[in-house]
């Protein structure tokens, strides 16, 4: 046998035996990759929504700053990060840093752009009836905006999946803001990184197994909600 | 009769008084509205062509979109920036093209009621009261994206007549319906008047607009006139001696065509009117004489106006004017068959 399959059927086993190291770092993976996109859905959507729906001068050059954004690299943003959460930087005081707060701080900073962006998107393809015929039924701006999330859902939907999407498959916020401490803040991405550079390439493999069943996961997720769209 | 707070007004404003208005798109002016008044518990049709601004107007008067200058009052209250989404409650407007929130039928009916605070419960029982009222009962629980485009119109009429506003604006709410829907809805319209409620329908369905309407109004690129057609009369038809006729002016009795009898719209084609300076022995029905009153160049023709008591317009070619030498103050008789005149049923001016 190979030295690459046998790694692979280890790293199978390495599933099958509940080895306790990966999943504590899915749990952490999950957790904070969770929250993040709940924090950056829950300001980028009203973003997006608000910029698609605005009329002002600039807002093409928002709208453009919004997708340069989206390209920062992840080890810039953990660089950054790191220089305002450490002792001596200008949030030192909150002893964030080498905590899951500090990695969902700074994947909610990654992945805000691309919800606000993507959501910004699905409004300007929502039809402009939907948001005429809300207001000339007498829906106040709060009953207007739930009623263009709930029409155009398919595209909110695909904003917030390609947002989680994003996060959890990260290493270089998890890496410079987590530690990548063991059982804490030690993610999928950072286990995957430091056990192969360890040598133990059967459990990067396990992990990365994980990391393709999650992004499958979620993608299946997202068909069957699309496709409960098509239904109404 | 909305359920929200009516503002104070008296009977006697207008729903709507429009003065001065503009709307205008990337600096080109769309719309140009001098002014324009619905008066409360009436009718009024806009008809014009497609890219008159029927729709903008409507829009602009449904306090969707702000106008570019000019003042709207609405209710007796001026619009303004702050009211403006307080006013809206008072003003429905249904598209052309309704969308159909993904939901039911009866869902997309209460949810105007809902938007106003009334209770689910309630709200559902207006709801099915207006979905039987425009014959869609059976279809309350189908998911209305599915229904056809006549139902999903009849649809829309009724989410907007559920929430009882004082002003009804529709656009073309009789496109894709058959003959009987067409009539159904025509009832459940005609029946707004009289609960008080002002209407103003856009189309270019001539035929439509003088049975619904009290009013007709032209648009034409974007400005209002207060005709929509030439030779437009509104009378009551009666028969005499033997035959359908319309008094249109003091002995000025037009002949018709027709076994309609009451009140009515007639209008008749101004190319199929012949002018002459003396009488000519015809087969037409309908010969008066007048004065020439105006002449105007028309396109490739010469548009005519003849005094007979109203005006009656002729369209002529110039070779024609030239050839029989009108020039205003001229006596001419003016000519047309019975054939050539429509005749609408309505309620009349």
């Amino acid at each position: 046998m190979s030295w690459t399959l046998e790694q692979f059927v280890q790293a199978l086993r390495l599933l099958g035996s509940l080895d306790a190291d990966v999943y504590r770092a899915v749990a952490v993976s999950l957790g904070v990759a969770s929250a993040s996109t709940v924090l950056a859905t829950a300001g980028g959507l009203p973003l997006g929504l608000a910029l698609g729906v605005a009329r002002f001068r600039g807002k093409r050059l928002v709208a453009t700053a919004l997708h340069a954004l989206m390209a920062v690299p992840t080890v810039l943003i953990g660089l950054v990060l790191y220089a305002v959460l450490s002792r001596q930087g200008l949030l030192g005081g909150w002893r964030l840093l080498y905590t899951p707060s500090a990695i969902v701080l700074g994947q909610c900073v990654l992945a805000l752009p691309l919800v606000t962006a993507l959501a910004h998107a699905a409004t300007e393809g929502l039809d402009p009836r939907v948001r005429r015929t809300a207001r000339t039924l007498g829906a106040g701006r709060w009953r207007t905006a739930r009623t263009m999330l709930s029409e155009g859902r398919r595209g909110y939907l695909a904003a917030v999946v390609a947002g989680f999407g994003r996060v959890f498959g990260e290493v270089g916020i998890s890496m410079m803001l987590g530690g990548n401490i063991r059982a804490y803040t030690r993610t999928v991405t950072t286990a995957i990184a430091l056990e192969t550079a360890k040598g133990e390439v059967a459990l990067g493999i396990a992990l990365g197994i994980v990391l393709m069943v999650v992004a499958l996961g979620m993608n299946l997720m997202f068909l069957q909600l699309h496709g409960s769209g098509d239904r109404t | 009769m909305t359920a929200t707070a009516t503002p104070p007004a008296t009977a006697k404003e207008p729903a709507i008084e429009v003065r001065g208005l503009t709307k205008a798109y990337a600096g080109r002016r769309v719309l140009e509205v001098e002014r324009f008044d619905l008066p409360r518990g009436t009718i009024t049709a806009v008809v014009g062509p497609n890219g008159s601004g029927k729709t903008t107007l409507l829009s602009v008067l449904a306090l969707l979109e702000p106008p570019t200058a000019g003042e709207i009052v609405l209710l007796g209250r001026t619009v303004g920036g702050r009211n403006a989404s307080a006013l809206r409650r008072h003003v429905v407007l249904v598209h052309e093209d309704p969308w159909m929130f993904a939901a039911s039928a009866l869902a997309n009916v209460t949810y105007g009621l809902t938007a106003r605070g009334v209770g689910r419960r309630e709200a559902r029982r207006r709801a099915e009261a207006v979905l039987d009222a425009v014959g869609l009962s059976e279809a309350a629980g189908r998911p209305a994206r599915r229904l056809s485009a006549g139902q999903r119109m009849r649809v829309a009429l009724a989410r907007a007549l559920a929430v009882e506003p004082e002003v009804l604006l529709l656009d073309e709410p009789l496109a894709g319906l058959d003959a009987a829907r067409a009539a159904l809805i025509e009832r459940a319209l005609a029946g707004l008047p009289r609960q008080g409620g002002s209407v103003v329908l856009a189309t270019h369905r001539l035929a439509a607009a003088y049975r619904l309407a009290d009013r007709c109004v032209g648009l034409v690129a974007g400005r209002l006139t207060e005709m929509p057609l030439d030779n437009h009369f509104a009378g009551t038809v009666v028969e005499r001696a033997g035959e359908p006729a319309m008094q249109i002016a003091p002995g000025c009795a037009v002949h018709l065509a027709t076994d309609l009898r009451g009140p009515a719209h007639v209008v008749i084609d101004p190319r199929t009117v012949i002018l002459s300076r003396r009488p000519v022995p015809s087969s037409a029905r309908n010969t008066f004489f007048g004065r020439v009153a105006a002449l105007a160049v028309q396109g490739d023709g010469v548009r005519v106006t003849v005094d007979v008591g109203v005006p009656v317009v002729a369209l002529v070619t110039e070779r024609s004017l030239r050839q029989m030498g009108l020039a205003p103050g001229q006596r001419v008789a003016v000519i047309f068959k019975t054939l050539s005149v429509a005749v609408y049923g309505g309620r009349g001016t």
